[in-house]
């Protein structure tokens, strides 16, 4: 489904077809044509034909849990990760992918092992969205945010992820506040600079996962690319011009980034700024260890004693979601913990 | 840092480097060409085609002294393969510049390290020093390739070599039958190769430029051999 295409399916029909149309796919969540009773029966059956609804995909785990992942077949066959995460609150958080794959190859990664295969349109990345606002009509719900930290790096598909944040944010359209979409970037800073100059209302995370040049550079490529200080620096400079909260997220990995002084270097790095820092249990993928809940417990103290805003996502029951990078390739459901937090309450 | 702003460009010209890299240059429609430091990229928006595609980077190949902003592309898939069927007089929007992929000229000796079309911003930074007969200027390249085809800007490598006597490179062919007659190393840049080369070297930074395979495994030979991670900088091709 390519959502820019729909203008020129209905080349030739009146012009208030559009926007009827466009109700059906965003509004009423219609997944037939059929259901478009405003529609002549030829124009149903042509865009059946011309631009069908149905979305092919698996899903692992029903509504009721506090997560539900699915896997959604593209056109050409390649399959993405997406998943729902349904909070006490009653917020209803997608988690979308932006590329097949990640050509950014961090080493606590399962989605950066399998390098970039193609990057998303954005109509693929609403896609996912869409899905599960069907999945969730039934039940009278709908999708209250967005965040992208699926599988690969927004950044690395500028144009495609910021068109996509246009369309969910459509009042004509999914009509997902801006406040409510989250974009996850393990740290481009171009894309940070340019995010800036956007003037939107939509929310910015950072992977971190380590205050010093040398592990960071250990786990995340990217961090080659420039210093943490260079880094924070850009991240500055969109807090200054937005005024906007930044979500810092660490992933806590044992042995490697969860040592007393790694606690105090990031709580000397995030102290005084519009922050806020979410430290991520990591789900092991093979190479390296969690952090114990000990580790990630004195890191939350070192923080709050330092005057930084700490949330923490422990490592609950079966797999968790945590955050770019952490979504399963398993293909099986898993359960959210209770506490848990996403960048969108930000 | 130079403001970066969106600006229309014409295709000039277009060089072949090899069967698979060309060089697009452009000047802008109208006004000045953009000011940026050598190594640095622009983002090429194709603007004319009808299927607009997402916008890519592409680091800067000329130098900042030169009368086109030039872009040395690889054909790999969709968008690099459309730039190579670009035609003088295509417009595109060239944003930029962009990245701090920028020696300092405190930096009096330099390695480089280039893998495949990772060279771009390099020629750009040569280029430069030609420019400022920077002829105190110590640089060892070390420019890796699979073949000899591969290689591009031979000619304008060897011009520079012979332009400045700081200039060393050293090419590794990493899937090439050994030629007797050929210096060059036939093997992937490793520590015994960083030993052989840089042991006298003394202090220098590393500047490093290719894919993201090609330069974690770069910075990690360097790293074990004990290079401080400040003297390691880098640009991905992502
Ligand atoms: C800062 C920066 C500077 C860059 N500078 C240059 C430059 O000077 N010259 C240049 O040619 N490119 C450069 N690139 C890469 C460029 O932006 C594109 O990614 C590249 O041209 C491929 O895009 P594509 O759409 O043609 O290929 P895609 O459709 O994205 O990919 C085509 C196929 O090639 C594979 N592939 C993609 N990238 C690579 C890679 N790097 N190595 C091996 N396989 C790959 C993909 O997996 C896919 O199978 C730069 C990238 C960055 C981030
Ligand atoms: S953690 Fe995120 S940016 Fe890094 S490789 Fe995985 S998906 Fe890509």
């Amino acid at each position: 489904m390519d959502f820019t295409q729909i203008g020129e399916v209905l080349e030739g029909e009146p012009k208030y077809r559009l926007a009827q149309a466009k109700r059906g796919i965003f509004v009423d969540l219609v997944e037939d044509w059929e259901q478009v009773t405003a529609f002549p029966k030829a124009l149903r059956a042509r865009l059946a034909v011309d631009f069908p609804l149905p979305i092919e995909a698996q899903t692992f785990g029903d509504t009721k849990m506090t997560a539900v992942k699915a896997l959604i077949r593209l056109s050409d066959g390649k399959r993405i990760e997406t998943v729902l995460m349904r909070h006490t609150d009653g917020r209803n958080t997608v988690c979308v992918s932006s590329q097949v794959g990640c050509p950014m190859a961090c080493a606590f990664c399962a989605t950066g092992k399998m390098s970039l295969l193609r990057s998303l349109s954005a109509s693929e990345i609403v896609l996912q969205v869409l899905f599960f606002a069907r999945l969730l009509k039934p039940e009278g719900e709908r999708v209250s945010g967005v965040v992208f930290m699926g599988m690969g790096e927004p950044f690395a598909n500028y144009d495609n992820a910021l068109a996509a944040v246009r369309m969910l944010n459509d009042h004509d359209g999914l009509n997902i506040g801006a406040r409510h979409i989250s974009i996850s970037t393990c740290g481009i800073l171009e894309g940070i600079r340019r995010f800036t100059s956007e003037a939107l209302q939509v929310n910015l995370a950072i992977s971190l996962h380590a205050p010093d040049d040398k592990t960071r550079r250990e786990l995340m490529p990217v961090a080659r690319t420039h210093t943490v200080l260079e880094l924070l620096a850009v991240v500055d400079e969109y807090i200054a011009q937005t005024k906007r909260k930044v979500m810092f997220e660490y992933l806590m990995i044992g042995g490697k980034n969860d040592a007393d002084e790694q606690a105090h270097a990031l709580a000397k790095l995030m102290q005084g700024k519009l922050c806020m820092v979410n430290l991520i249990a990591y789900n092991s993928t093979g190479v390296f260890v969690p952090a114990t809940r000990e580790r990630m417990v004195f890191f939350k103290t070192v923080l709050e004693q330092a005057g930084v805003p700490v949330t923490v996502r422990f490592r609950h029951g079966r797999e968790v979601k945590g955050a770019c990078g952490q979504l399963l390739t398993k293909e099986d459901a898993y359960v959210l913990p209770s506490d848990v937090t996403d960048a969108a309450s930000v | 840092m130079i403001p970066s702003e969106d600006t229309i460009y014409r295709l000039d010209h277009v060089t072949r480097e090899s069967p698979e890299v060309l060089t697009l240059s452009f000047a802008p429609e109208a006004g000045e060409l953009m000011q940026f430091h050598a190594g640095q990229y622009v983002y090429v928006d194709m603007i004319e085609r009808p299927k607009r595609l997402p916008s890519r980077p592409y680091s800067i190949s000329s130098s900042p002294s030169d009368a086109f902003v030039s872009v040395s592309v690889k054909k790999l898939g969709a968008f690099s393969g459309a730039l190579h069927e670009l035609t003088p007089g295509s417009r595109v929007i060239l944003r930029g510049p962009a990245g701090n992929f920028i020696p300092q000229p405190s930096m009096k000796k330099l390695v480089f390290i280039a893998g495949g079309i990772g060279i771009a911003p390099f020629l750009s930074i040569l280029k430069g020093f030609v420019g400022r007969n920077a002829q105190d200027q110590e640089v060892l390249l070390f420019y890796s390739n699979k073949r000899r085809e591969d290689i591009v800007f031979f000619g304008e490598l060897q011009g520079i070599t012979q332009a400045l006597r700081g200039v060393r490179i050293v090419y590794c062919l990493t899937q090439q039958e050994e030629k007797a007659d050929e210096a060059g190393e036939y093997r992937r840049f490793d520590g015994s190769m960083l030993k052989q080369y840089c042991s006298k070297f003394g202090m220098q930074d590393y500047f490093l430029c290719g894919s993201v395979p090609f330069v974690t495994e770069t910075s990690q030979v360097l790293e074990h051999a004990g290079v401080l991670c400040q003297r390691i900088h880098a640009e991905l091709f992502y």
